[in-house]
């Protein structure tokens, strides 16, 4: 092996080290499985339903976590995923309030009701 | 010189090994706009402003401990991985409001719920207090009903008693005009004997004031009975009465028998009938006569003559 052969084979080897470096190898499995948990949550507690515009934002970060993930762009799909966890948690979250809010709201309605039957029998001869 | 070219081809391929890496990473800064993303120490500001309240503090407790681990990320973050944080933490710190949102309403909530059974309970007292005020009222008016349906059954029963009463009263007015109508009926009887017996006496005292005039007898009523030209057998001491009147009379004297009644017919026969008689109590036929004649008042009677 001749000094000059040598050099082009560390010059390789430093090539590839630098290459390995610069690429996330690992795919962020874990990330996305936890934004997809975080939104399976969000669905249980009726985002859907109750916070509709909030779950889609979450919902779609994901998909774009997933798509970066298949492209193998995996610094993207963990900022995606990363971003997509807290949106289905924001959802859950608004889902829970807008429920209560709505139960708050009939609860109101019924018990106006319910005081002026009361109001009424009461004033009955 | 002999090392220069392959530190220059060196240099080259680490350059084209750094552009490819770098694309991704800038696609992340694309997806998570750079431009105006809060830093850390904003995102600590507004996140302790929010949970300063001891309300929001301990209501949304777990959601504050997540934003501050996505601050401490966002703190330690490598520079290409701070958008994402920061839009991460900044979620999360709108997660804190709303968590702390959701655990006020769920306060009104079970107040709400609270109210709504003490209302629930109100109003079934309310109705039950009704349904026996309703139940209090239909009992008096029932026994208002009751009460009036025995007022009226009395006075039915009055009525039905002076109805009786009317009938026992008509009965006995009945009666009363019966026992009258047998009065009047013994009164003409009695009144029918005193003519007789006044005629008996003008006859018996006819000859002595008129010596040669008439002489009248009159037959008892009782001689027939009603509607029968036979004289009955009872009759047979009035027929013998009769005859020794006549035979008492002086024998020039013709005896007429005269009948009397509605029915001129029955009235002969029992004028024949009579005559019939006295011939067998002894009295001469030759002496004797009769006559017939129709009246309203039936009456026999034996008119002593002298030719």
């Amino acid at each position: 092996m001749t000094p000059k052969r040598a050099k082009i084979h560390a010059a390789f080897v430093l090539f590839a080290i630098v290459l390995a470096a610069c690429t996330p190898v690992r795919p962020p499995v874990d990330e996305l499985a936890a934004a997809s948990r975080a939104l399976a949550a969000a669905r249980d507690a009726g985002a859907p339903q109750w916070a509709d515009q909030d779950y889609r934002v979450a919902d779609e970060g994901l998909r774009q976590a997933q798509a970066a993930m298949m492209r193998e762009q995996y610094d993207e799909a963990v900022a995606f995923a990363r971003i997509a966890e807290a949106d289905a948690e924001f959802a859950a979250a608004s889902a829970r309030a807008a429920k209560t809010r709505a139960e708050v709201e009939r609860l109101q309605a019924e018990n106006d009701a319910l005081a002026r039957t009361l109001a009424q029998m009461e004033s009955r001869p | 010189m002999n090392a220069r070219p392959s530190i220059m081809a060196l240099m080259a391929l680490l350059m084209a090994g750094l552009a490819a890496a770098a694309p991704p990473r800038r696609e992340v800064t694309a997806a998570a706009p750079p431009a105006a993303y809060p830093d850390a120490d904003e995102l600590a500001a507004r996140l302790d402003s929010i949970a300063a309240d001891p309300q929001v503090a301990t209501d949304a407790s777990g959601a504050i401990a997540a934003a501050r681990v996505s601050l401490e990320q966002l703190r330690e973050a490598r520079r290409a991985d701070r958008p994402s944080w920061s839009r991460t933490t900044e979620r999360r710190i709108h997660t804190v409001q709303v968590e702390a949102e959701a655990a006020r309403l769920e306060a009104m909530r079970v107040e709400l719920e609270r109210a709504n059974e003490r209302l629930q309970l109100d109003l079934a007292r309310a109705e039950a207090a009704h349904a026996r005020a309703e139940l209090e009222l239909q009992r008096l008016q029932a026994q208002i009903r009751a009460e009036e349906a025995e007022r009226l059954r009395l006075a039915a029963d009055a009525a039905r008693m002076e109805g009786e009463q009317a009938v026992q009263d008509a009965e006995a007015a009945r009666a009363e005009a019966r026992q009258a109508k047998r009065i009047a009926s013994a009164q003409k009887q009695a009144d029918a004997l005193a003519r007789k017996e006044a005629e008996l006496a003008a006859a018996l005292q006819a000859p002595a004031s008129k010596g040669a005039g008439a002489q009248v007898l009159v037959a008892d009523d009782a001689l027939f009975e009603d509607g029968s030209a036979t004289i009955v057998r009872s009759g047979r001491a009035e027929v013998e009465r009769l005859a020794a009147e006549i035979a008492k009379a002086p024998a020039s004297r013709k005896a007429r028998i005269e009948a009397r009644g509605p029915n001129r017919t029955l009235a002969q026969r029992r004028a024949e009938a009579l005559r019939l008689a006295l011939r067998e109590a002894g009295v001469a036929d030759a002496r004797m006569t009769v006559q017939a004649e129709r009246s309203d008042r039936e009456r026999i009677r034996i008119v002593l003559h002298g030719d």
